[in-house]
């Protein structure tokens, strides 16, 4: 595992990074200014106990802060120079038209994220290697990311994952995972997230309820009834599979544990390819009985293997459920697969994404998700591309299983 | 679920059998041959009144709409069904009684026709369970049958319901047996575990050229075709081209032969969002790893492939993969046995050929351009439905 950075200290190229070119760290250190200082999500949006703490760190930034648009610009120049595939599909995109004529990062091509299954795409000597679970043709199928600026990485989340994930909690929470540790799953992108909320904003009373075995029932069983014992809101952690299997204990064992009200539940992943006899809402449902956290206490994540930043749901600021949210660092658009023009809000389209946080990979990401853009920003997720799963004369039966649903839009593919 | 579904499930249970039992072959063959010619004539009266529903169902243009229908049904009409029937007549006469469950597909308008012909020679009662997102077609096909055949209409219905959400799949799922489905593996096996050894699965699977040689110009339009039937949903829809010979030469000739179809006589449908954002994918995804691609998204791709097989994601989607030998493909395409339906292969092709190809598990063998007109006989995933019924 890669080393921690510390709470104060957690700018890349300056902890734990490779050396990096004076280009790469020049344009890396603008970006971690940028995280540093933007406001994330929106102005009201931290407790008083983060924005304390946030702002103290912002302190070290400097004055001057670039536009998004510039840095990302620069980041695209950045790794058309360095990143072969890249350059690749810029050539193959532009028809010869110069680079030059490319004004704004919008014009610029997108990596679809299957290319993260095909190529190499590093822009930076890699420092971590994260790899999706690989739900198709086994390995050779799975999407790697070399991730040359872990400590970038850690910075995204304690800057996003505090506004998203904690209001309404009390500072350092106690938490119970759900997600492998990256002891257990040292490739997996949201074991690397997980690892480092527990470390940074985890009271001493977190745990992890996952083992080599998956769930670890009765140890999450009795770290709950404690949980409900000692009054104090609590943050759970779960991919919606591994949710799904703690509230199967839970319902086997014929109990029910109040969580603390103001508890919250952090899910990801969906369900991940694998079939199983319960839709989200039923999960919601079911969330709420169990464990007494109701559906405007769970987040939604979007994040996924290929990507370094998270998108959420912004229900613990009395947003919309299935609306996300990108953070100040990441773009997200909805285009037309066709022409690739984004499309009107409502309009179903390819969900595209540029993060800063993937300047040392691939910043312009084309991802399987279809979405459909919001009118006061955010987008919602409305399905996936097809031919992830060969069909051919083969799409009925799925609407006959009855022990089977349609699964739910899938939050990125991020799963262990 | 309707009671009028529930009324018409045990009907073919209880009387179904009796009713068809009661009709000769060649009253039997006169009502389906007057019903298929109906439903391939655009003009009829059946299909004046599901074209429109079905166009947007299906997402196929109007000539495509008819020209997956004509692969599906001109292969079963006149002497072919009579071939069917006797080719049942020859075989032991089955004494089940209890009506075949046929789940139905939604990506290949007329599928039906496929299992009603043998369920019909064989006497044997269905219901045919619609996909909820094409529920035009087999109804008001079998509303036409009946018409011609009066009793047939105790013996073949049709229904539509949400999976998991009616009592009329229990009744279903209990009372009919074969229950023939076709889907993914997981919804296959799950229905599998209901069934207990009654389903028989027509899995996902796809088709491929082989070419041992350079395609002629005739040959690469005959194989345009082949994959632009049904905009590629098919399981006998080409996806793959194996070739020894020139592969951006292939290619190309390909594409061209793809735009001249979707400018012409065989225009694609309206793009679904979910393959469309599929084909950008792939295409993007050759960009960026620097393979020649040639056509464009609207009128058909073809990408000069590098390694291993890969299914397209269907909107006329062609990978070409060159490889240096006929032998060097059959292991090239081992990995997806089970998974291969048809083989376009080239004339003069070696004798050993087919049995290599069979031994993949290919159910149907033919030359470009005929790939998907399979006929009555043809065995769907090696399926032989006359004795299934």
């Amino acid at each position: 595992m890669a080393s921690a950075s510390t709470r104060n200290a957690p700018g890349a190229g300056h902890h734990g990074s490779p050396p990096a070119s004076d280009q790469a760290s020049g344009l890396l250190d603008r970006i971690v200014s940028f995280v540093r200082a933007t406001t994330v999500f929106g102005p009201t949006e931290l407790s008083a106990e983060l924005s304390v703490e946030l702002a103290a760190e912002s302190a070290h930034a400097p004055e001057t802060i670039d536009s998004f648009d510039a840095l990302a610009l620069e980041t695209l120049r950045f790794q058309a120079e360095r990143v072969e595939p890249y350059r690749r599909l810029l050539h193959s995109r532009s028809r010869g038209r110069g680079i030059a004529t490319l004004s704004h990062w919008s014009q610029w091509p997108a990596v679809p994220t299957i290319t993260f299954k095909t190529a190499a795409l590093l822009a930076a000597p890699a420092r971590e290697v994260f790899r999706s679970s690989g739900t198709t043709r086994g390995a050779e199928r799975r999407s790697v990311h070399h991730h040359a600026f872990p400590d970038l990485y850690r910075l995204v989340v304690e800057r996003s994952f505090p506004p998203a994930c904690l209001l309404g909690l009390p500072p350092r929470p106690d938490m119970l995972s759900l997600v492998p540790p990256q002891s257990l799953a040292p490739d997996s992108s949201l074991s690397f997230m997980v690892d480092h909320v527990l470390r940074m904003f985890g009271g001493r009373g977190s745990a992890c309820a996952i083992g080599s075995c998956g769930l670890e029932g009765e140890p999450a069983r009795r770290w709950l009834r404690a949980a409900a014992a000692a009054g104090v809101p609590v943050l759970v952690l779960a991919t919606a599979l591994a949710l799904d299997d703690l509230l199967r204990v839970l319902e086997e064992a014929g109990e029910r544990v109040a969580l603390p009200p103001g508890s919250a539940l952090f899910e990801t992943g969906g369900f991940k390819g694998r079939h199983r006899e319960t839709s989200r809402d039923d999960l919601l449902a079911r969330t709420t009985d169990r464990l007494a956290v109701p559906p405007q206490r769970v987040v939604r994540e979007y994040g996924m293997t290929e990507l370094t930043s998270q998108a959420y749901t912004r229900v613990l600021a009395g947003g919309d459920p299935d609306l996300f949210q990108v953070p100040s660092w990441m773009r997200a658009q909805v285009v037309d697969p066709g022409t690739l023009e984004e499309v009107p809000p409502g309009a179903v389209g390819m969900l595209r994404l540029f993060d800063l946080g993937n300047v040392g990979s691939v910043a312009f990401v084309l991802t399987e998700d279809l979405a459909c853009a919001q009118p006061g920003g955010g987008f919602r997720l409305v399905g996936r591309a097809a031919g992830a799963e060969l069909r051919g004369c083969s799409l009925a039966a799925e609407e006959l299983a009855s022990n089977m649903v349609a699964q739910p839009p899938q939050t990125g593919d991020t799963g262990p | 679920m309707s009671s009028q579904q529930h009324t018409s499930l045990r009907q073919l249970a209880e009387h179904g059998a009796a009713a068809i039992r009661a009709l000769d072959d060649d009253r039997l063959a006169t009502a389906w041959n007057q019903a298929l010619a109906e439903l391939l004539d655009p003009t009829s009266p059946l299909r004046r009144e599901i074209d429109q529903e079905l166009l947007v169902a299906c997402r196929l243009s109007t000539p495509g709409l008819q020209a997956a229908l004509e692969v599906v049904g001109r292969p079963l009409l006149g002497g072919a069904a009579a071939s069917v029937f006797a080719a049942a007549r020859a075989r032991a006469p089955t004494a089940a009684k209890q009506p075949a469950l046929v789940v139905l597909p939604a990506n290949w308008p007329g599928l039906a026709l496929q299992s009603l012909l043998p369920a019909l020679a064989r006497r044997r009662p269905v219901l045919f369970k619609c996909s909820s997102a094409e529920p035009w077609l087999t109804p008001a096909l079998l509303r036409v049958l009946a018409r011609r055949e009066p009793a047939l209409g105790s013996a073949y219905a049709a229904a539509v319901w949400r999976g998991g959400s009616s009592s009329l799949e229990t009744a279903a799922l209990d009372a009919c047996d074969p229950v023939l489905a076709y889907g993914d593996e997981p919804a296959l096996e799950s229905l599998a575990r209901r069934v207990r050894g009654r389903l028989i699965r027509f899995g996902p699977a796809f088709s491929f050229a082989l070419l041992h040689r350079a395609a002629t110009s005739e040959e690469l339009a005959a194989l345009a075709r082949d994959v632009a039937l049904g905009d590629q949903r098919g399981c006998l829809s080409v996806h793959v081209v194996l070739t020894t010979a020139e592969a951006a030469v292939t290619a190309r000739g390909l594409a061209g032969e793809l735009a001249a179809l979707a400018r012409g006589t065989l225009p694609p449908g309206p793009a679904d969002p979910a393959r469309a954002a599929a084909v950008r994918l792939v295409l993007d995804d050759a960009g960026a790893r620097g393979l020649l691609s040639c056509g464009t998204p609207a009128e058909g791709l073809v990408l000069v492939e590098e390694g291993s097989v890969a299914p397209s994601p269907g909107q006329r989607l062609v990978r070409v993969l060159p490889v240096p030998s006929l032998s060097h493909a059959i292991e090239t395409l081992r990995p997806w046995r089970g998974q291969l339906q048809g083989a376009a292969v080239l004339t003069g092709h070696p004798a050993w050929l087919p049995q290599a190809l069979t031994s993949l598990g290919v159910s149907r063998i033919a030359p470009p351009g005929e790939l998907q007109y399979a006929d009555a006989f043809w065995h769907n995933g090696g399926i032989d439905l006359l004795e299934c019924f």
